[in-house]
C-alpha cells in the first residue's frame, strides 16, 4: 500500500520521482561529520599516551568504561530518534547530540589532570555519538532523491571517514612539536568541534518531512507505538532481521586483525596500520558503491558485502598469510563496510516512513550493532575455547548458510525494485 | 537571502576566533615545553667514572633544566647532589651487571601508524649496543642481575573486541643479540596445578630472580590480577597459591623472600588506583605501605629494608622519586627531584674506550 502514489504526501513524491538531485545539506552533514570525527580521533589517537603517561591511570582500567556506555547509548539512540521524529525535529536531536561531544571536548580541557571527570566526559562523548546518529541519517536520506541515496550516503561515509583519518594525523603532528601538549591538542580538538557544531547549526536546514502534508492519509502518528509498529511491516522487520542475522555472523573488525596478527605472526606495531587499510579501503570504496547500489539495488549491493565478508573469512583461514593476503583480507573488510554500512540506511530509507525516519533509523541500527556485540563476544569465547581457527569456521558456515536465506526473505519483504 | 550572509559572517568569526584560540595555545605550549630547552651537555667521562664508582642511582630526569628525558647517573646518599646526565633518552630504564635496557617512545607523527617505540640496550658507559623497535607504548622494563636477559611490558592496542581498548605484552629479550626470546602469553599458564587459560590474558611486571631462570610477573584475567611464578627455560607459570588476586607489577626484594607490588583498588566507575604493598613470600601475609598516593610503578628495591618509586602530579611533566620502608614504618621520603624510573646500581669501574 505504501508503493501507491495516492498515499505518498507531495514532498516525498517528488523525492520519489525526480532523479539525481541530492540537496546541500548532504555535503554540509558531511562536513559536519568530518569535523566532529576530526575532532573526536585527535583525542582518540593520543589517549593511550595521555592515560599511561600523563594521568597515570595504567591502560586496564580504562577498556572498563568502554563497555558501560554500549547500553546507554543504545537506549538513548531510540528515544533521540523518536524525539525526532515528533514534529520532524531532527536537526535540533542531531544538534543536541553534536552539542553533547563538542561540550565534552571542553570538559577534557577542563579537567585535564583530575581522573574522574574526565572519563565522565569521554562517556558524555559517545552518548553524544548515540544520539546524534539516527537524526543525522534520517536528514540525509530527506534531502536526496530516492534514486540517489545510496550515492548520498556514500558522500557522507567518505567525509566521514577523511575527518577519521586526519584526526590522528593533526594529533600526532602537535605531539611531535609539544610531547605533553596533551592539553594544547585537546583544546585544538575543541576548535574544531564547534566549527562542527557551527556548520550543522548556521547551514544544515531541518529537512520538511511528511508531516507538512495534510494530505497524507495514512501518515501514521509519531510515537513509540508507532515506532515499534514499523517492525510489523513486512519490508522493515525483513531488513531488520537481515541486518541482525548477519551481524551476529559478522566478527568486529578488532577480532579480524588479532587473527592476521596471530596467523601472519605479524609484528604488533604494523597492528595500527591495518586500521589504516581497511578505513582507505573504506573511504576509496563508499562512494562508487553508494552508486553501483542505486543502479542494481540497494539490497544486492548490501548483500554484496557479505559476499565480501563470506570471502575474507576464507582468507582468514589460511594458517601463514603473506603480505599481499593481508592486503587482501584488509580490502574485503573494507569493501564490506562500504558496502553495508551507508548502503543500509539507503535501503532501509525505502520502507520507514518519513515521518518515523529517525526512530526506524536509530531501531535498525540498534539491531544491527548490539547482534554483532553479541556476535563478537560469540567469537572471542569460541576463541578461548577452541582456537581462532574454529572460531572464523563457525562464522564462516555460519555466514554462508545465513547470507542465502536473508537474500530469500529480503526479496520476500522488500517490494520489487529493491 | 541577507540572513544567509549574516550566518556566513557568524561562521567566518567563528572559523577565525577558533584559529587564534588555537594558534595561541600551541604556541604558548610550545614555549612552554621543557624538551624545547636548550640541551644541557652530557657530562664528561672523568664525572661519569667518578659518579658510577660508588653505589648510585641512573633514573630519567624530569628535570625542567635541559636533561629532561635524559637518562642521568645521581647518588641516593645526596639527594640534591651532584647528577651526571648521559646522551641515552629513556622513559623506562634498568641496569644490572654491566647492562642497561632503556625504553623510549618518539613523540612522532607516525606513532600511532609505525610504531615509533624503541628499546636500546647499553653497556656500563652508557653507550647503546642494540636497538630494536619496541610496537607499543612502553610500560615496564627490568634486566635480571647477570645483565644477560631482559623482561618489557609494552601496551599494545586494538587487542580486544570492545574497540579502543588496549592489552598489554610482555617480552623476554636476549641482551645479546636483541632477539625477544618468548612472549609471556606463550607460556603454558597453571593454577592449582590445572592448565588455566583464557583469551583475555595479559602479563606484564617481570622481575627475575636473582639465581636461576625464575621470574614473578602479573597475569591479569577476567578483572583479576594474579601473581604467577614462571621458569623461561619450561616455557611455564603457575599461579601463586594464597595470593590475594590483586598483585600488580612485582617487584622481588633482594634477598627474594618479599614481593613488593601496587595493589589494585577499585572506585566503580573511575578508574582504579593502587597502593604500594609488600608480600612475604612464605607466609604470603600482605603489609600495606604508609604511602597513601596513587603509585603507578613497579617499585624498585633500594636494599632489603627500603622501596624507591615514582610520583608525580597528573599531568604535570615532572615527577620525583620517594622512598618508604619496606616494613611500613615511618613515612615516604623525597629522595630524587625531578626523577622517574629509578634503577639502583652498586659501584664499578667505567670502562676504558
Amino acid at each position: 500500500m505504501y508503493t501507491s502514489i495516492r498515499t505518498i504526501p507531495a514532498a516525498a513524491a517528488r523525492r520519489r520521482a525526480r532523479r539525481g538531485r541530492i540537496g546541500s545539506n548532504v555535503f554540509l552533514l558531511g562536513l559536519v561529520s568530518l569535523f566532529t570525527d576530526l575532532a573526536q580521533e585527535m583525542v582518540t589517537a593520543v589517549l593511550p599516551l595521555y592515560v599511561t603517561f600523563q594521568l597515570g591511570i595504567g591502560a586496564l582500567g580504562f577498556g572498563l568504561v568502554d563497555g558501560l556506555y554500549q547500553g546507554s547509548s543504545a537506549l538513548l539512540r531510540l528515544i533521540g530518534g523518536l524525539v525526532a521524529d515528533r514534529g520532524g525535529r531532527h536537526k535540533q536531536v542531531a544538534a543536541t547530540g553534536y552539542g553533547l561531544s563538542t561540550v565534552s571536548k571542553f570538559g577534557l580541557v577542563a579537567s585535564a589532570g583530575t581522573v574522574v571527570p574526565f572519563t565522565g566526559f569521554l562517556v558524555l562523548d559517545r552518548l553524544g555519538k548515540g544520539v546524534r546518529t539516527a537524526p543525522r541519517d534520517a536528514m540525509i536520506s530527506l534531502s536526496a532523491d530516492e534514486g540517489v541515496l545510496g550515492r548520498a550516503f556514500g558522500i557522507h561515509r567518505t567525509l566521514d571517514t577523511v575527518g577519521a583519518l586526519l584526526g590522528p594525523l593533526v594529533a600526532f603532528i602537535l605531539l611531535a612539536q609539544i610531547p605533553h601538549g596533551y592539553s594544547t591538542i585537546f583544546v585544538v580538538s575543541a576548535g574544531v568541534s564547534v566549527i562542527g557544531l557551527a556548520i550543522l547549526l548556521l547551514f544544515v536546514r531541518n529537512p520538511k518531512p511528511a508531516e507538512a502534508e495534510p494530505q497524507a492519509i495514512e501518515a501514521p502518528k509519531v510515537s513509540a507505538r508507532a515506532a515499534a509498529a514499523l517492525l510489523r511491516r513486512r519490508d522493515v522487520s525483513s531488513i531488520v532481521i537481515a541486518g541482525s542475522v548477519l551481524g551476529l555472523m559478522t566478527v568486529s573488525d578488532g577480532f579480524v586483525y588479532l587473527v592476521l596478527q596471530h596467523n601472519a605472526d605479524l609484528d604488533p606495531r604494523w597492528f595500527p596500520l591495518l586500521y589504516l587499510g581497511t578505513a582507505l579501503f573504506y573511504l576509496a570504496l563508499a562512494l562508487p558503491f553508494g552508486n553501483l547500489a542505486d543502479r542494481v539495488g540497494r539490497a544486492r549491493v548490501f548483500l554484496g558485502g557479505y559476499v565480501a565478508l563470506v570471502a575474507m573469512y576464507v582468507l582468514l583461514l589460511n594458517s601463514s598469510p603473506g603480505a599481499l593476503l593481508v592486503l587482501a583480507c584488509l580490502a574485503l573488510l573494507g569493501a564490506y563496510y562500504a558496502a553495508t554500512d551507508g548502503v543500509l540506511m539507503a535501503l532501509a530509507t525505502t520502507c520507514i516512513p518519513e515521518r518515523l525516519r529517525s526512530s526506524g533509523f536509530a531501531i535498525v541500527t540498534t539491531a544491527t550493532s548490539t547482534s554483532r556485540l553479541v556476535g563478537s563476544i560469540a567469537f572471542g569465547a569460541i576463541w578461548a575455547a577452541f582456537g581462532p581457527a574454529a572460531s572464523v569456521q563457525v562464522f564462516l558456515v555460519g555466514l554462508a548458510v545465513a547470507l542465502p536465506l536473508t537474500a530469500i526473505s529480503l526479496r520476500r519483504g522488500l517490494p520489487k525494485p529493491a | 537571502m541577507s540572513s544567509f550572509r549574516n550566518r556566513l559572517i557568524v561562521f567566518v568569526v567563528l572559523v577565525i576566533a577558533v584559529t587564534v584560540v588555537s594558534v595561541v595555545a600551541v604556541g604558548r605550549a610550545w614555549y612552554r615545553e621543557p624538551t624545547h630547552n636548550a640541551k644541557a651537555p652530557a657530562a664528561g667521562r672523568a664525572s661519569l667514572a667518578r659518579m658510577v664508582s660508588s653505589p648510585h642511582v641512573i633514573f630519567r630526569s624530569t628535570h625542567d633544566d635541559g636533561t629532561y628525558g635524559r637518562l642521568v647517573v645521581g647518588s641516593l646518599a645526596h639527594p640534591g647532589g651532584a647528577r651526571a646526565a648521559t646522551r641515552l633518552e629513556c622513559d623506562r630504564v634498568d641496569f644490572a651487571a654491566g647492562r642497561g635496557i632503556c625504553l623510549h617512545a618518539n613523540h612522532g607523527v607516525f606513532t600511532r601508524y609505525v610504531s615509533a617505540y624503541d628499546a636500546i640496550i647499553f653497556d656500563s658507559a652508557f653507550r647503546p649496543l642494540r636497538k630494536f623497535n619496541l610496537g607499543g607504548l612502553p610500560s615496564r622494563a627490568r634486566m635480571r642481575s647477570d645483565g644477560r636477559m631482559a623482561a618489557y611490558t609494552i601496551f599494545v592496542a586494538g587487542d580486544s573486541y570492545a574497540a579502543r581498548t588496549f592489552s598489554t605484552r610482555t617480552y623476554l629479550v636476549d641482551t645479546a643479540t636483541a632477539k625477544p626470546i618468548v612472549q609471556l602469553e606463550r607460556f603454558t599458564v597453571r593454577k592449582d596445578g590445572k592448565v588455566f587459560r583464557n583469551i583475555d590474558f595479559n602479563f606484564w611486571g617481570v622481575t627475575f630472580e636473582r639465581r636461576g631462570d625464575g621470574f614473578y610477573a602479573t597475569l591479569g584475567t577476567g578483572g583479576k590480577a594474579y601473581l604467577v611464578h614462571g621458569h623461561v627455560g619450561s616455557r611455564t607459570a603457575n599461579v601463586v597459591a594464597g595470593v590475594p588476586p590483586f598483585v600488580e607489577c612485582p617487584s622481588l626484594s633482594p634477598d627474594g623472600t618479599r614481593i613488593a607490588f601496587k595493589r589494585r583498588i577499585e572506585h566503580g566507575l573511575a578508574p582504579v588506583t593502587w597502593q604500594i604493598a609488600v608480600l612475604d613470600l612464605r607466609t604470603k601475609h600482605v603489609t600495606l605501605l604508609p604511602e597513601k598516593r596513587n603509585v603507578d610503578d613497579q617499585v624498585e628495591w633500594q636494599d632489603n629494608s627500603h622501596l624507591l618509586y615514582g610520583l608525580g602530579e597528573p599531568n604535570a611533566a615532572e615527577t620525583d622519586v620517594w622512598r618508604v620502608n619496606a616494613d611500613g614504618r615511618g613515612k615516604p621520603q623525597r629522595v630524587l627531584t625531578g626523577a622517574w624510573s629509578p634503577s639502583v646500581v652498586s659501584g664499578y669501574t667505567l670502562p676504558v674506550g
